[in-house]
């Protein structure tokens, strides 16, 4: 009852600290900190809602526990770990009683890289590594790349958030240690992708479950931001085009593409255990996939383009700002036009997830439970 | 690995080294970093930000500014074009954001870069045309309109002082001038004293065009 | 990497094979950690706290790394373009009968009569009426571009002075100060009779020597 009762009011709690902060950004009240707009009280909603899921997640683990933590529980060990530490030190020195802001350029760059590859993807793995060996009906052939993919992702994590500080106003050393990172987080993530791809014997299998194919994306798309961070962080490639739509493009490919088709995958694969049927519409089911498949790529690459030419055209100091401006309009355009599909895709989920609980409801109703 | 408290230890200590150089470090060292004395002209550098400037601060961080514009000119070593396109006369260093609540570093440079443009555009009526209008002054521009940051009023007896010189499709109509409202009038503050042209120990400032 | 048939053995799912790596994948592993160590120690400055560019290397500890100077004719070439290329084209050609050419311009090279002085003159005080370039009559006006700083006016003159294989020495921010300072006074475009009225002056001979007055 208490796990019950924990779990329900951080959700309450979380939801109501998103809305909260998001309508108060619209009013005028942004922290105006990349990343942590939310006003101070509403990040404070939010660490308090993720303290109880913490407890709630460590009560879990602890009745539950077999005695040897598989790796997706590593991963989510890590997770909530690090969450509560960096998303508190961030708007203790960012928000709350920030500090003075020489050196919030580092402080910020660092959470910002902690967030996606300490908090997010971590997550995102968990969930691949928990349902693509059931799914495929197989077993983690290289433990070895795991460990050592799990490790190293957590230490070039965190360093990996300096890339956006390549150049800026930091001692040498933190520009340095941001290239090294960016350059050699490459190396973790194609460790994971290759060890969970490793596992793939029949194409059937994956053709025949949704949730495998957003998995399996899901790690594609890993290894193309690790090669996009990789190319980015070159100091002559990140002199021409940070700021510009490509170091955006690496960030939107983590978000959309190998954090959320992983998660995706899992809620495909979760919602029908819950509700103890199956509970998908394949047509909606596949449309979001295609959709989402082709926004994504549509956008990343055209922010890959766009930023290319756009930093091309900075780094020539006789090229004026108004004509690169006019330049890069039309890929602005389009990557709308891609945002556009990515929410058409967001919108066929949402009627999918209302038709599935619908129907559970009204089953339920039927059968007077 | 396989246990919980090796695996705790293990992450903790992970975690440690990317706190202790990117949060740690900067906050002892870089944020402990004081101001040094102006030789030529008395005072400290940075320079301190105005009353004005120090409101224009919230104003910048609440209408989105830095979604759009930075606030750093780069190393030369990673790229000369920052300095070249004359968005500052040497790169920007942790020193510079001293007087600053918030480091408005930005990421992306949809908008130009804003750390020296009170030394590129010191005059306020070109901002306040800007914020209102910016293709106006800027041909092309893709900047949205802060018209909210301004009054349309009728005209009570004289023209303000204030009111800004607009002409043509931007006028109000007749009868009607536009004046910024204390919001623009701490925004502009700020922009204007937007400047990292002094020279500070570690970013000397060489004066280009030498002699032979 | 696919091709593994040991993984069949292993039902009971609580045990994993542990193939060891591949050789090629933990030697590319240890090169890029060689390459990212040595990186982290060539460009980090020493790791010093106040040195800021990451190509000077201070072992001993000595000295500050100090910002690369900024080539004034990059800086020129794009002041010019926004602001002289509408009329003197980016050729530096100009349009005939309308705009004189800068390529081999007297008035630009400080050539004859000429000195730098009435260069810099005529570029924050404008030019009207009747004029010769290089021989042909032009019967036009150029606005004054006061309104430029010293330093943008010395990069445009410096960048002009250098290309299209016009080769004069470059001119100072200080001595467009000083011309500034001393025809602070002129209210109206020059004519040419105006500019030329007024003795040439070369920069190394100018040093305390007044021009006649406006």
């Amino acid at each position: 009852m208490l796990l019950r009762t924990l779990i329900i009011s951080a959700t309450v709690l979380w939801n109501l600290a998103v809305l909260l902060g998001t309508l108060a950004i619209f009013a005028g009240y942004s922290t105006g900190v990349e990343w942590l707009e939310y006003p101070g009280w509403a990040s404070a909603m939010l660490l308090l809602s993720f303290l109880l899921i913490g407890i709630w997640a460590v009560l879990l683990f602890d009745r539950r526990s077999t005695g040897r933590a598989e790796v997706a529980q590593w991963y989510l060990v890590a997770a909530f770990c690090w969450f509560p530490w960096v998303y508190g030190t961030a708007n203790l020195l960012l928000v709350w009683k920030p500090i003075q802001a020489s050196a919030q350029g580092p402080i910020q760059s660092w959470y910002c890289g902690s967030l996606l590859a300490l908090w997010l993807l971590p997550v995102a793995l968990a969930s691949a590594y928990a349902l693509l060996p059931r799914l495929l009906g197989n077993h983690l052939n290289r433990r070895h790349l795991a460990t050592l993919g799990f490790w190293m992702l957590l230490l070039l994590g965190g360093w990996n958030g300096m890339d956006r500080l390549i150049g800026g106003p930091v001692p040498a050393w933190m520009t340095s240690a941001g290239v090294v990172a960016g350059v050699l987080f490459l190396i973790p993530l194609f460790m994971i992708s290759i060890n969970l791809l490793g596992m793939v014997r029949k194409r059937a299998i994956v053709a025949g479950s949704i949730s495998c194919r957003f998995l399996l994306m899901g790690l594609y798309a890993l290894i193309t931001v690790g090669v996009i961070g990789a190319i980015a962080s070159l100091p002559d490639v990140s002199g021409a085009v940070r700021f510009t739509a490509f170091t955006e493009a690496k960030t939107q490919l983590l978000i959309l593409g190998a954090i959320s088709l992983p998660l995706f995958g899992l809620l495909y694969e979760s919602l029908p255990q819950l509700l103890g049927r199956d509970c998908w519409s394949p047509v909606l089911s596949g449309r979001h996939y295609i959709l989402t498949l082709v926004g994504l790529g549509m956008l990343v690459t055209l922010m890959l383009l766009g930023g290319l030419f756009t930093g091309l055209a900075l780094a020539d100091p006789t090229v004026s700002f108004l004509n690169i401006t006019s330049y890069s309009y039309p890929f602005h355009v389009m990557e709308c036009v891609a945002q556009l599909l990515l929410l058409i895709a967001a919108l066929i989920l949402g009627a999918n997830i209302t038709i599935a609980l619908a129907g559970d409801y009204l089953l339920n109703k039927k059968t007077g439970k | 690995m396989h246990r919980l408290p090796t695996l705790l230890s293990g992450i903790f200590l992970v975690f440690l080294t990317s706190w202790l150089g990117l949060v740690a470090y900067p906050s002892l060292q870089l944020g402990r970093l004081t101001p040094v004395a102006d030789a030529d002209n008395g005072g400290s550098l940075p320079p301190t930000y105005g009353g004005q400037a120090i409101a224009g601060q919230r104003i910048y961080a609440t209408e989105g500014c830095i979604s759009c514009h930075s606030q750093q000119v780069r190393q030369t070593s990673i790229t000369t074009s920052d300095v070249d396109r004359g968005w500052g006369v040497r790169p920007s260093v942790a020193r510079d954001y001293l007087r600053d609540s918030t480091a408005f570093l930005g990421s992306r440079r949809l908008g130009q870069d804003l750390s020296n443009v009170g030394v590129r555009r010191p005059d306020a009526k070109w901002h306040f045309i800007h914020l209102y209008h910016p293709s106006t002054v800027c041909e092309g521009s893709l900047m949205p309109c802060f018209s909210d940051l301004f009054l349309v009023r009728k005209i009570q007896g004289q023209k303000s002082d204030d009111a800004l010189n607009l002409t043509g499709e931007d006028a109000p109509k007749d009868g009607y001038e536009v004046i910024p409202t204390a919001d623009a009038k701490n925004l502009v503050a700020y922009l204007l004293s937007l400047r990292h042209d002094y020279p500070l120990p570690e970013a000397p400032v060489k004066k280009n065009g030498a002699a032979k | 990497m696919n091709h593994d048939h040991h993984n069949n053995q292993h039902e009971n799912g609580s045990e994993e094979t542990s193939r060891p790596l591949s050789p090629w994948l933990v030697g590319a592993f240890m090169l890029a950690l060689c390459w990212g160590g040595f990186y982290l120690a060539f460009n980090s400055g020493g790791f010093r706290q106040d040195v800021y560019e990451s190509n000077a290397v201070n072992w001993a500890g000595g000295g500050v790394a100090a910002a690369a100077p900024v080539d004034p004719k990059v800086v020129g070439k794009r002041l010019y373009n926004q602001n002289c290329v509408v009329c003197h084209q980016a050729s530096g050609m100009g349009v005939a009968g309308q705009f004189p050419p800068l390529v081999g311009s007297e008035y630009v090279l400080a050539e004859g009569n000429m000195g730098d002085n009435h260069l810099v003159m005529l570029v924050l005080n404008g030019l009207q009426g009747h004029f010769m370039v290089k021989g042909q009559a032009y019967n036009n006006a150029m606005v004054p571009w006061k309104q430029l700083s010293d330093e943008q006016i010395a990069d445009i003159l410096t960048y002009i002075r250098s290309d299209w294989g016009n080769n004069a020495p470059p001119i100072t921010p200080d001595f467009v100060a000083q011309i500034r300072k001393e025809t602070a006074s002129a209210t109206d475009s020059y004519t040419q009779e105006q500019l030329m009225a007024m003795p040439a002056m070369k920069p190394a001979a100018s040093q305390g020597s007044a021009p006649a007055k406006k």
